[in-house]
């Protein structure tokens, strides 16, 4: 009966869960700068384009459909490599940038914009769509050159809050190096520095999207993979090992799955903050539950929900163009880690 | 049926850590015994003995230093990890502590090591975790989360858990360690009851020597550098190991009061000559008061508990008083 009760329960927040998010990604395409109709976002969708202005058409296919595509993988992306180091770590506050990732990607783009004014004397945007694709590659590389750093530390450090104060420090390190290049960087790279730091869901064109896709969906795939390994380490490296499983094993693949996400997507969309750290918590308190079965995807869906509700606050209508994402994701994510820590509270002194 | 299958078998096993690639540091001398099915055994000794090091190593959560380890005829180390995990199960000091972990899913990991690669629970995988949890008396816990709960219901979910993964023999690290008295002597008769009920083999550590007398079938006494001593309690008792191995200046055990007295040799002498309730707890009184037990003839204090009064004769003078809280409260008397 009980059981029954639960599962019911899930049942319907996990399928609200899927209906938000359709919403949410619908009010997307329709909402922005322009308002489009309904009409005209379907036909374009289904690919008729009957009665629907060219203007409209540019709109939707090249802009809000790739940002809204952008923003649903990232934001499941992030969510899901968030929940995988919360486990791996045992730690609530642990997120995807915790292990100096994202510190990575800013040193590689920083590195980037530095090296292309110094040999060639003029500032990177100046070079057009190479400087887009040239910072993709460069976060890319500067991301995945901590996650490969952090692999090697963690097979020498014994346990994992040795690991988490190595990555943190790792994080300080590329930061001050991304500060002394700034300090000798072109004003026009600075600016260009910045306007990636704050975060962007239109980077990404569509011609570029099916490579996105992908990559996430490889992360995101293999995160599902991981269920019942995730569930044994909740209990502890000891318990986990007794029961089976090789813990040294997995803890290499949880950091190279949630790296290579958090990899992909900073170079594509620029640090994303609080959607990784946010998400799980807001899915273990509406399942109420720490059973990665139910949490995986309930984490995935509702990251790429929260996430396209961000973008679509930053693009509200009534603004110019559009409001930096990591500003809005921080706004809404940093209430909601605090409001979930307070309500555990209650539940703590209630059921103690 | 159970008979006398060896589950653990321990062969010149030595154990410790190795220091840097090469120094090994033993705690213990080589170790040669073994843990037959339905045993309930305790591994006692004072703190930082070795205690735990040797549970870990022969739980395989660390390595031996030398010698082997069988498990159930084959050696330990042959097994694979999810082989093991049908073998052993462990119960630890630590605890999961994730906020939303419930007690039945703690008990349900238990089965993980049987269960398919997506970890669905089937029917016989349900029965077999809520008869674990009916066996630890803990069904009505069931929706609560683990860190709601008390230290003793905690410790129950994790046995049942051992439990629920139906392993020969289970490893418990100091289980009582953080309970208060009545939850100890519970705990105590639920594994008792494991091992008589389901035939398993139980060995636990525990620094509580008094818990350990009372209750387990066979005590492996370990202290710093000294041999293990693999015998029963009460020999162990009569044969003085116990003062040995928990060698303390100022402290010995005591085998006719059944626990450890202070080996002072200041304060007066005392002899109780009734034999009733009443005297067994007024000797408590005066030993907590630093009065030594002694014999009739050499007693400087003699105590009679007769017709409801307690009557003490010290210095050629009688005291006699109503209840022994009056007694107590004038006990300094005697002392002077």
């Amino acid at each position: 009966m009980e059981v029954q009760k639960k599962f019911r329960r899930s049942f319907i927040l996990m399928f609200s869960s899927v209906f938000l998010l359709l919403i949410l990604f619908l009010l997307n395409l329709l909402w922005g700068s322009v308002s489009i109709s309904f009409n005209d976002v379907f036909a374009v969708m289904t690919g008729s384009y009957e009665g629907v202005s060219s203007a409209n058409i540019i709109i939707i296919e090249q802009f809000r459909f790739p940002q809204a595509v952008t923003a649903t993988f990232a934001g499941a992306g992030l969510a899901v490599a968030g929940l995988l180091m919360q486990t791996l770590f045992r730690n609530p506050l642990a997120d995807p940038s915790i292990l100096g990732i994202s510190a990575g990607a800013s040193l590689g783009v920083a590195l980037l914009l530095l090296s292309t004014g110094m040999v060639s004397g003029q500032a990177l945007i100046s070079f057009g769509w190479i400087s887009h694709v040239g910072i993709i590659l460069a976060s890319f590389a500067g991301a995945m050159l901590v996650l490969v750093l952090i692999t090697i530390l963690s097979k020498r450090l014994m346990n994992m809050v040795s690991l988490l104060i190595a990555g943190i420090m790792i994080a300080y390190v590329a930061g001050a190096i991304v500060g002394i290049i700034k300090y000798f960087s072109h004003k026009e790279d600075l600016h260009a520095f910045v306007i990636w730091g704050l975060g962007s869901f239109s980077n990404v064109g569509l011609s570029q999207i099916p490579f996105f896709i992908i990559a996430v969906s490889l992360g995101l795939i293999a995160s599902v993979l991981l269920m019942k390994p995730l569930n044994l380490m909740l209990l502890g490296e000891k318990y986990a090992r007794n029961l089976g499983l090789n813990v040294k094993h997995y803890q290499t693949i949880l950091l190279l799955v949630a790296g290579f996400l958090t990899a992909v997507i900073t170079a594509y969309a620029g640090p994303i903050a609080f959607i990784g750290l946010a998400v799980p918590h807001l899915a273990r308190n509406l399942f109420r539950s720490s059973d990665h079965k139910l949490l995986i995807p309930s984490t995935i869906i509702i990251g790429a929900a929260l996430t396209l509700f961000c973008n679509l606050i930053a693009r509200l209508p009534g603004f110019e163009g559009s409001l930096p994402v990591n500003s809005i994701t921080s706004l809404i994510g940093a209430p909601v880690v605090v409001w979930i820590i307070i309500k555990r509270q209650q539940l703590y002194s209630r059921s103690a | 049926m159970i008979g006398s299958a060896k589950i653990l078998e321990l062969k010149n096993l030595q154990i410790g850590y190795t220091i840097g690639k090469k120094q090994a540091s033993a705690l213990l001398p080589p170790i040669s015994l073994f843990v037959k099915a339905g045993e309930f055994v305790a591994v006692v000794g004072p703190n930082g003995a070795g205690k735990s090091t040797l549970l870990r190593t022969l739980t395989a959560l660390q390595k031996p230093l030398d010698g082997e380890i069988f498990l159930m005829g084959n050696e330990l180390q042959s097994y694979t990890a999810s082989e093991r995990a049908l073998l052993i199960s462990i119960v630890l000091t630590d605890h999961p502590d994730d906020f939303f972990l419930k007690a039945e899913d703690i008990v349900a990991t238990g089965r993980y090591p049987y269960i398919d690669f997506w970890a669905r629970l089937k029917a016989r995988d349900r029965e077999i975790i809520a008869q674990s949890m009916e066996l630890c008396g803990i069904t009505h816990l069931i929706g609560r989360t683990l860190i709601s709960l008390s230290d003793g219901e905690r410790q129950k979910v994790m046995i049942a858990k051992a439990l629920a993964q139906d392993t020969p023999i289970i490893i418990l690290d100091e289980p009582a360690a953080f309970l208060d008295y009545p939850s100890k002597i519970e705990l105590m008769q639920l594994l008792r009851k494991l091992t008589t009920e389901q035939g398993k083999a139980i060995l636990f550590s525990s620094h509580d020597l008094d818990l350990v007398l009372r209750t387990a079938d066979r005590l492996w006494m370990i202290s710093h550098d000294q041999p293990l001593v693999d015998n029963v309690p009460e020999q162990l008792v009569l044969s003085g190991t116990i003062n040995k191995y928990f060698d303390r200046k100022e402290l010995k055990y005591n085998p006719h009061l059944a626990h450890f007295m202070p080996t002072s040799t200041h304060g007066k002498r005392f002899f109780i000559k009734s034999d009733n309730l009443e005297s067994k707890w007024v000797r408590n009184a005066f030993l907590r008061k630093g009065f030594l037990p002694a014999s009739i003839d050499d007693a400087e204090i003699l105590i009679t508990f007769a017709d409801e009064n307690f009557i003490v004769e010290y210095s050629n003078e009688q005291y006699i008083y109503k209840t022994i809280e009056t007694l107590i409260n004038e006990i300094h008397i005697f002392n002077s």
